[in-house]
């Protein structure tokens, strides 16, 4: 059916517009987060690291429900607070390691979702390790606290079936 | 043409109460969704050593477009348990991850050199070309507060959903919710630095953090412009300086960074500790 909304760029004419040259363009789906959400569905965690995580187990630091029926998408900015080499790690991911050139599933921060719950989960690995390029959540001789900032985004649309 | 378009303010405040509190705004673009399909258990590389390229998704639209990935669950490689969630998966930060690109044509993975994965995904393609400069105005915060507002808004249905329907997948558009706008996307070469490696800039002068990506060519001497290209997530991140920097260490390779306007850093902060 042709019915909807198209709002073209500034200096597009509007009547000519591909989707591309549109700011929003309403045949198309768009990501959305719920404003009216509570708890609210965008959120930025402050997190102070006092001392080294416990080592070897997963340790929940926040956990709210999201209140879909299906398991919505999240995007997540984490800032492990640490600079390293003169940069910060600092990006979207889902998961932010201390050793980006090994697997990632031993020593993590992270932001994630199931069907029930968002939460926010630090995992720290037996022994620290110190490589360049390492954006470590507890470099050996790192002051602390050392603080970390997780900005999460949870869509209304699919994250999976 | 005048200085003509449209805003929609969020629920409670003022249209004229700044950039910030806008859910949608002709002044920035907000990435379309083109397709979405989710694949799972698909064993990428049995062997450890097939790295060729496999079609994932294809889009036809002509141009390389932002994208997104989420995982299902974890690698699968520490023996984890418990419940297995969903996130946003960044590629190149891991080794064993995979590496997802995109020409103008399709959505592409493969396997890095020497690991095993099995592929558990949702993917998002939109209609945002990643190698083709943009650049909004800079935005305001604005100092409106919000004022209560009433039960007011629209809402666009997708194609055979109910406009009443209270599930918000129902809805291309909605009023009561936001999403990502584009601020700019900056291309072009990546430059030789002190380090010894090759970087891209984005120096942003807004009154906020913004959220950005990254995506470099995926070969070195890679013309950006070449439908064949592909393009891989690279590693941005906001260095020491303020300066939003893609890092690649092959020297020829183009890059591209892709910087949002929205969503911003809530204002309310949860503080936690540990």
């Amino acid at each position: 059916m042709n019915f909807g909304v198209k709002i073209s760029l500034p200096g597009i004419d509007v009547n000519k517009a591909s989707p591309e040259e549109c700011a929003v363009y309403s045949k198309y789906d768009t990501f959305k987060i719920n404003e009216t959400a509570t708890p609210p569905h965008f959120g930025q965690a402050v997190i102070t690291i006092r001392n080294n995580p416990p080592r070897d187990v997963v340790t929940n630091l926040y956990k709210i429900p999201h209140g879909y029926s299906h398991r919505p998408s999240v995007l997540s900015h984490i800032d492990t607070g640490v600079i390293n080499s003169g940069n910060r790690g600092s990006i979207i991911a889902g998961r932010v390691s201390s050793n980006p050139s090994a697997s990632n599933e031993l020593d993590y921060l992270e932001c994630c979702v199931d069907d029930t719950y968002l939460y926010i989960n630090i995992r720290q690995h037996t022994s620290d390790w110190t490589g360049a390029g390492a954006v470590s959540l507890s470099i050996p001789g790192a002051v602390y606290p050392n603080i970390a900032t997780v900005r999460f985004y949870i869509f209304a649309n699919d994250g999976s079936q | 043409m005048g200085d003509i378009g449209i805003k929609v303010s969020q629920v409670g405040y003022d249209v004229d109460s700044g950039d910030k509190n806008q859910i949608y705004s002709s002044g920035w673009p907000t990435p379309l969704i083109e397709t979405t399909g989710v694949v799972r258990g698909v064993d990428a590389d049995s062997d450890n050593s097939i790295v060729e390229w496999n079609i994932l998704a294809t889009h036809n639209l002509g141009y390389p477009p932002l994208f997104f990935i989420w995982q299902f669950g974890s690698n699968g490689t520490s023996g984890e348990t418990g419940p297995t969630p969903t996130r946003i998966l960044y590629t190149r930060e891991w080794r064993g991850s995979p590496v997802f690109a995109v020409d103008s044509k399709n959505l592409y993975f493969r396997a890095q050199s020497d690991f095993s994965f099995t592929l558990d995904i949702r993917y998002y393609i939109t209609r945002l070309q990643i190698n083709q400069n943009f650049q909004a105005p800079n935005y305001s915060l604005g100092s409106g507060a919000k004022g209560g507002g009433g039960n007011f808004g629209f809402k666009v249905a997708k194609e055979g959903a109910d406009i009443n329907s209270s599930d918000l997948r129902d809805f291309n558009l909605h009023s009561s919710t936001r999403g990502p706008q584009v601020h700019a996307v900056t291309t072009g070469l990546l430059q030789p630095g002190p380090d010894g490696f090759f970087h891209l800039y984005y120096t942003p002068d807004l009154p906020t953090t913004p959220l950005y990506m990254g995506f470099e060519t995926a070969n070195t001497a890679d013309d950006p412009n070449d439908p064949s290209t592909k393009w891989v997530s690279g590693l941005a991140f906001l260095n020491s300086t303020g300066q939003i920097e893609l890092f690649s260490v092959p020297s020829g390779t183009h890059g591209s960074i892709i910087v949002f306007k929205d969503p911003f850093a809530p204002d309310e902060v949860i503080q936690l500790s540990l």
